[in-house]
């Protein structure tokens, strides 16, 4: 009597246990390796990893975050520790230097690759060209708009003020490279436009969190040595860009005011103008890519391309501080990102 | 003018004019709805265009908190003149920008702004937005305006647009209206005017034909016109019509040789007593009679001769208006007929007093061709009225051709004047003179007798002759009397006087002791016509029928053979057709008709028969003699022979 019910007990057992496994979901296993924790590459993540979930609720999705500190020798460290164990399926990295190494990495050749908040995926060489597809099983979008728009854009802002002489701008930036990459695109570009003369101002790139103070130590005191030559100044992407109260201590120790940022951050401290991929925005595109490439669509076929979403910001305090009008289509497109 | 172009004369302006008070209309409503629209255009374009653009401005202004920031709302204004600006290069209408309180124009895109009076505009709010609008002289120029206050920044903004354009579209649309009128006319024309020739016109010139046929030929006609409207029931009508007319003809030309059959018993049967009676009498005037037998002698003949000649006068009245009066044309010298006139009537003239002139002109050496007939039987009756009416006094005969003849026969006009010195006639009386049985007073008839028919025979003789008879009297004074005819003429060489004088000569040579034959009933006739052809020394025998005439003939010895007509036993046509079987030269002896019928046709009818010339009863001596003369030659030719 006791076999026949524990026999019965096992039989119920393994029945629960087909059913449970039956409507089971779908595990998937994805690794994020960011660059360094600034609030772009953060956020972003955080974004991707909601959006994703929220896109693709039949599966579980695990994700596991590496943080490469701003280094790309680190990355590499973490991709090549990665690579001894079972290969996700798909690895997605987040700004320039993880993606640089996670694209240079040979042990994940085979491994669905998606990178975001890349500036410059043409100059890192992940693809010959936007709208091209990567031959490492990678793909992504650029998150930053075109220079020549951006600089279009503060032409007009000045154009409206209808200036007497030319705005110097300062270009500041680090070596990172998205950063000087698109202080190299607007450098080529000045000459196209007669109210901007672009002066670079430039600070070496320095890995990690105290690097980031080091950094804008440094550029702090170039501002400061060209105060006088400067109308003000462009805050370029990359590290730099997201360091905690940039703006703040460029305006207390040289009152330059800047006049062009690329993060909404920036124009909140009291950047002029703003023109922005916002996390949110690169975080859901990115995890719409990764969807595709989950459900079997290869990352060899998915173009790299630029976001089709950007966000313009605005600071009226420094506009009226600098008597320059913001025209009114820019401040119509800027909406709820208009900053005193 | 033809029905169809007097229905397209009438319809074409009748057109014309609803076209052109449609196209009016059109072009009055086309220029209302231009108007109204580019007002609708100009208003939209002033608020749904540019206070949208202030507005919005303004509204972000205030969004950002930079409403009071002068330097973003000057910027901002300046945006707004900018988009005026580009607005105005693309739509072609001017914007004007003034301060209120200030009372200048702080923008305009024309060179020298004007601000238009806007006291007579009209005042409309539109989305919202109260504006006015309307016409403007600007610079000797018309525009069209619309303007509008923008409360918040103290403007009163104004677009403008010149007129120009809007009265090019509008003449244009004026042009437009009166081609498509003028075309609208021309092809509806060309429609009316095809369906009027169909379904009216030719039908119309079916029934037309088809009456011409009914005139010409008094047949039954068929009509192809198979319509079943007014036109179609009118032409069966007129089939029906046709069928009638052609019943009534024959019955009517039935009805005529009934008519003619009468006339020519009447003629021949009142003539031949009357032959005898004028006959006897002139025997018995040349018999020894005392001063008294004489006399009545005289007045009988006189009253025979006035019978005769009312019996005339009937008879010409009743064939000319039976339509057998015919034209004979022949080529005669017209001045010697009218002077053997004068000297014909000269005895009456004479008898009254009354002196008879003859003038002419363009007459000498002229042969004319014309019914002499019926030219001298036209002047007999007027120059016998005239002289009738006309105591010792003169009447003068004038005539002249109206263009001077040519060698060749050439078409001419005949006028011949007969003036009078006599008693004239009323004006109230001068209308109805040519009426039948009319003369100007009864109590004339009494005075001067007559019946009245000798002008009416005369003046539808001239219109016969395509002529007429014109007058003109005056009471006291006498009247002038104009036939007009139309005659051909031609110049002769030979003086026709000379022809005349030859054939006289040839009369007055008619040789003695012809042998004659007279074949004549009625033995009062044949008394008479014996008489008065042994006045012109002829050798008569008499018998009393055809029969005997013929078989006389027959014997031989007789030169001409004067035959009645009517006869027993065997009529004068009879015998002539049986003389004119016989053998050899008998068959050819001239046989003279003498009958009492008056009617031409009948005459051709006894000549066709075989007779030579016809002397219509009663016979004169005159008669007689010209018939044996115009058979002179040939008798001569028998005599020798």
């Amino acid at each position: 009597m006791t076999k026949v019910w524990f026999s019965l007990l096992l039989a119920l057992s393994s029945l629960m246990w087909g059913a449970s496994a039956a409507f089971a979901k779908e595990t998937l296993d994805l690794i994020v390796l960011e660059t360094l924790p600034v609030p772009i590459v953060a956020d972003s993540r955080t974004e991707f990893e909601k959006e994703l979930a929220r896109i693709m609720p039949d599966h579980e999705i695990n994700v596991t975050s590496y943080n490469a500190e701003g280094s790309e020798v680190r990355a590499k460290e973490i991709l090549t520790e990665l690579a001894q164990n079972p290969a996700p399926d798909l690895i997605v990295s987040v700004a320039t230097l993880a993606t640089r190494a996670l694209n240079a990495s040979e042990e994940f050749v085979d491994v669905p690759k998606l990178f975001m908040a890349v500036s410059a995926p043409v100059e890192e060489g992940i693809v010959s060209a936007i709208g091209a597809v990567s031959e490492r099983n990678m793909t992504g979008e650029s998150h930053v708009l075109d220079a020549k728009v951006k600089l279009d854009m503060l032409e007009g802002v000045l154009r409206a003020s209808k200036p007497s002489s030319l705005f110097t701008i300062g270009l500041v930036h680090s070596t990172y490279p998205s950063s000087s990459n698109l202080v190299n695109q607007l450098l080529a570009l000045n000459d196209d436009y007669e109210n901007i003369n672009l002066v670079a101002v430039s600070t070496p790139y320095i890995e990690g969190d105290d690097g980031l103070v080091e950094m804008t130590d440094s550029i702090i005191n170039s501002l400061q040595q060209k105060t006088n030559e400067l109308d003000g100044y462009w805050l370029s992407s990359g590290p730099l860009a997201e360091s905690n109260g940039l703006v703040t201590k460029v305006k207390e120790a040289t009152g330059l005011l800047p006049l062009f940022a690329e993060s909404i951050s920036s124009v909140k401290e009291g950047a002029l103008l703003g023109v922005v991929s916002e996390p949110a925005s690169i975080g859901k595109s990115a995890a719409r890519k990764a969807k595709l490439i989950l459900e079997k669509k290869s990352a060899r076929d998915i173009p790299v391309d630029k976001m089709d979403t950007y966000t313009v910001a605005v600071n009226v305090s420094t506009a009226i501080k600098l008597q320059l009008p913001i025209p009114s289509n820019y401040l119509k497109l800027s909406k709820k990102h208009v900053y005193q | 003018m033809r029905i169809k172009s007097k229905l397209l004369v009438i319809y074409i302006p009748i057109l014309l004019i609803g076209m052109a008070l449609t196209g009016y209309w059109a072009y009055l409503t086309a220029y209302d709805s231009v108007r109204e629209r580019e007002y609708q255009l100009l208003t939209q374009t002033l608020t749904l265009n540019v206070l949208e653009i202030i507005d919005e401005r303004r509204e972000l202004l205030i969004e950002s908190g930079l409403e009071n920031v002068p330097v973003f709302r000057e910027a901002y204004q300046k945006e707004v003149f900018e988009e005026l600006k580009s607005l105005q290069q693309a739509t072609d209408r001017h914007f004007a920008i003034s301060d209120k309180s200030a009372d200048t124009v702080v923008f305009s895109t024309m060179e020298h702004t004007v601000v238009p009076n806007v006291e007579d505009a009209t005042i409309a709010t539109i989305a919202s937005r109260k504006v006015a609008f309307g016409e403007s002289n600007i610079n000797d120029a018309d525009v069209l305006f619309a303007c509008a206050e923008f409360a918040p920044w103290n403007w009163k903004v104004t677009v403008l647009q010149p007129a120009d354009a809007l009265q090019s579209f509008l003449s244009t649309i004026a042009w437009l209206t009166s081609l498509v009128t003028l075309f609208a006319v021309v092809i509806v024309s060309l429609l009316m005017g095809r369906v009027t020739q169909v379904f009216v016109v030719s039908p119309i010139e079916k029934i037309k034909s088809a009456a011409s046929r009914i005139a010409v030929d008094h047949k039954k006609v068929s009509i192809d016109l198979q319509q079943n409207d007014e036109l179609g029931s009118l032409a069966r009508d007129v089939e029906a019509m046709s069928g009638e007319i052609e019943q009534y003809v024959a019955q009517a030309q039935q009805a005529n040789r009934a008519k003619t059959d009468f006339l020519a018993v009447m003629s021949h049967e009142i003539r031949t007593p009357l032959n005898g009676i004028q006959g006897l009498a002139t025997l018995l005037l040349d018999t020894q009679l005392s001063d008294k037998q004489h006399q009545y002698a005289s007045d009988l003949k006189s009253s025979a001769s006035i019978l005769a000649t009312v019996i005339n006068d009937v008879l010409d009245l009743s064939k000319i208006e039976s339509g057998m009066s015919e034209v004979d044309v022949t080529e005669f010298d017209l001045d010697a007929m009218l002077n053997d006139l004068i000297t014909l009537l000269g005895t009456n003239a004479s008898a009254n007093s009354t002196r008879l002139v003859y003038k002419s002109k363009n007459m000498e050496s002229v042969a004319v061709t014309s019914d002499i007939t019926k030219l001298r039987q036209i002047i007999i009756n007027l120059v016998s009225n005239a002289i009738k009416f006309t105591h010792k006094g003169t009447v003068t005969i004038s005539a002249k051709l109206k263009q001077p003849s040519q060698d060749t026969v050439s078409e001419n006009h005949l006028i011949i004047a007969v003036k009078d010195t006599g008693i004239g006639i009323e004006p109230d009386r001068l209308e109805h003179i040519f009426d039948k049985f009319t003369q100007s007073d009864s109590s004339i008839t009494r005075k001067y007798g007559g019946t009245g028919l000798g002008l009416a025979i005369a003046k539808q003789l001239a219109q016969i002759l395509g002529g007429d008879i014109k007058v003109v009297s005056k009471v006291g004074e006498g009247s002038c009397f104009t036939v007009t005819a139309k005659v051909q003429s031609r110049r002769v060489v030979e003086s026709s006087a000379d022809s005349d004088s030859a054939r006289q000569a040839e009369r007055a040579s008619l040789p003695e002791g012809i042998k004659v034959l007279l074949a004549e009933d009625n033995a009062i006739n044949a008394v008479v016509a014996q008489a008065l052809l042994e006045q012109l020394k002829c050798d008569v025998e008499h018998v009393d029928n055809g029969l005997k005439a013929a078989a006389r003939v027959e014997e031989g010895g007789i030169d001409v053979v004067f035959m009645d007509v009517h006869m027993p036993v065997m009529d004068g046509i009879e015998a002539t057709k049986r003389i004119r079987k016989l053998d050899g030269e008998l068959s050819k002896i001239p046989v003279i008709g003498l009958t009492a019928e008056a009617f031409k046709e009948r005459h051709v009818s006894f000549k066709e028969a075989g007779m030579d010339d016809i002397v219509t009863k009663p016979v004169t001596v005159e008669a007689l003699q010209e018939s044996l003369s115009k058979l002179a030659l040939n008798q001569e030719v028998t005599d020798n022979s």
